[in-house]
């Protein structure tokens, strides 16, 4: 039963680990140093895939997919570029539509203001609303409530 | 306090106008930042010879179309007959791109279907497919006198697209050219 057990967990576990590791395994890539490979797999996750548009790079199986991971490869670890300029790369041909993160530039600020906007006057409307609500259910006391309350507070009268 | 009624019709109506909108736009379409620019350099053997070569620089004066495509790209026979009319009843000069592709089989498909390309560049690789941008084949460009792209069709040229907007602007950059 144990055994069994033992056996069910490591198929759990490598079930779990095998879709990050099969993303991008369709070549065996060496890399100078850990940090190059953050690096390569960081870039590959930042940038869109043409042919399947909610794919990365680093998760698509489409063939052009892997033509541009081997571009990508090619810059940073074999030409040691830069990640500025293996995105630029991309950029140049295929336009700011390979970034999950668009650039900030006119076209985009409703993209990347809109929420705040939204934000803003979301609270704006409900800040209006609780106030005047509250203007309107806020009853004036008497004179003879006022009193009254203030004697209950004062705990020396009986509710009568 | 009509207000209150008002307001979130008018943004529910603004809403809904945005998103007809975008249901009328294709987001395969991807506009492609090569437009206006210089065609890529590049240098590759034709399909039927592979010591033959062809740049974009052989055609420099001349206005003229580039056709990614393949034999293993289903939509490109729907629009081989589009590009066979291109060719011999309008008279564009139409250069293919044979995109990672064997050669017996491209061969052997423009022998059967008719060849309506000036001339084939044979792509295997698929590189020269890359520094254009290429994502999914077909597509086009319309490369002026000078080897600036000028227009890009994204999937098949369909007969509307080319008589509307392909010809025309073929026909005027020509104008321009001469």
């Amino acid at each position: 039963m144990s055994a069994r057990r033992r056996l069910a967990s490591l198929l759990l576990a490598a079930a779990v680990a095998l879709p990050g590791a099969a993303a991008a395994s369709d070549t065996i890539r060496e890399f100078d140093s850990q940090a190059q490979r953050d690096r390569y797999y960081e870039l590959l996750e930042e940038l869109r895939c043409l042919v399947c548009q909610n794919q990365s790079l680093a998760s698509s199986d489409a063939d052009l997919a892997g033509d541009l991971r081997d571009e990508v490869y090619r810059l940073v670890v074999t030409e040691h570029r830069s990640n500025e300029a293996a995105i630029d790369f991309l950029v140049q041909r295929y336009g700011d539509f390979v970034l999950y993160r668009p650039p900030v530039q006119p076209s985009t600020w409703l993209l990347w203001f809109g929420p705040l906007i939204m934000l803003v006057f979301g609270g704006g409307t409900l800040a209006f609303v609780v106030r005047r609500r509250r203007a309107a259910t806020d009853p004036e006391l008497s004179e003879d409530e006022h009193a009254r309350a203030q004697r209950l507070l004062s705990g020396d009268d009986e509710v009568s | 306090m009509r207000l209150r009624y008002v307001v979130p019709l008018g943004i529910f109506v603004i809403l809904a106008a945005f998103l007809a909108y975008g249901l009328t736009r294709d987001p395969r379409e991807v506009p492609s930042p090569l437009i206006g620019k210089p065609v890529p350099a590049f240098e590759l053997p034709t399909v039927h010879d592979g010591s033959a070569r062809f740049s974009p620089q052989d055609l420099r004066g001349q206005v003229w179309l580039l056709n990614v495509w393949a034999t293993w790209c289903v939509s490109c026979r729907q629009e081989h007959a589009v590009l066979m009319e291109a060719a011999n009843e309008h008279g564009l000069r139409i250069v293919g791109l044979d995109y990672k592709d064997e050669r017996p089989e491209a061969i052997d498909w423009l022998a059967r279907r008719g060849d309506p390309y000036a001339v084939t560049a044979f792509d295997k690789p698929g590189r020269v497919g890359i520094d254009l941008g290429v994502y999914g084949v077909p597509e086009t460009y319309v490369i002026d006198a000078d080897g600036v792209i000028r227009h890009k069709v994204i999937g098949p040229v369909t007969r509307d697209k080319l008589t509307e907007r392909i010809v025309p602007l073929v026909r005027e950059l020509q104008g321009a050219a001469s």
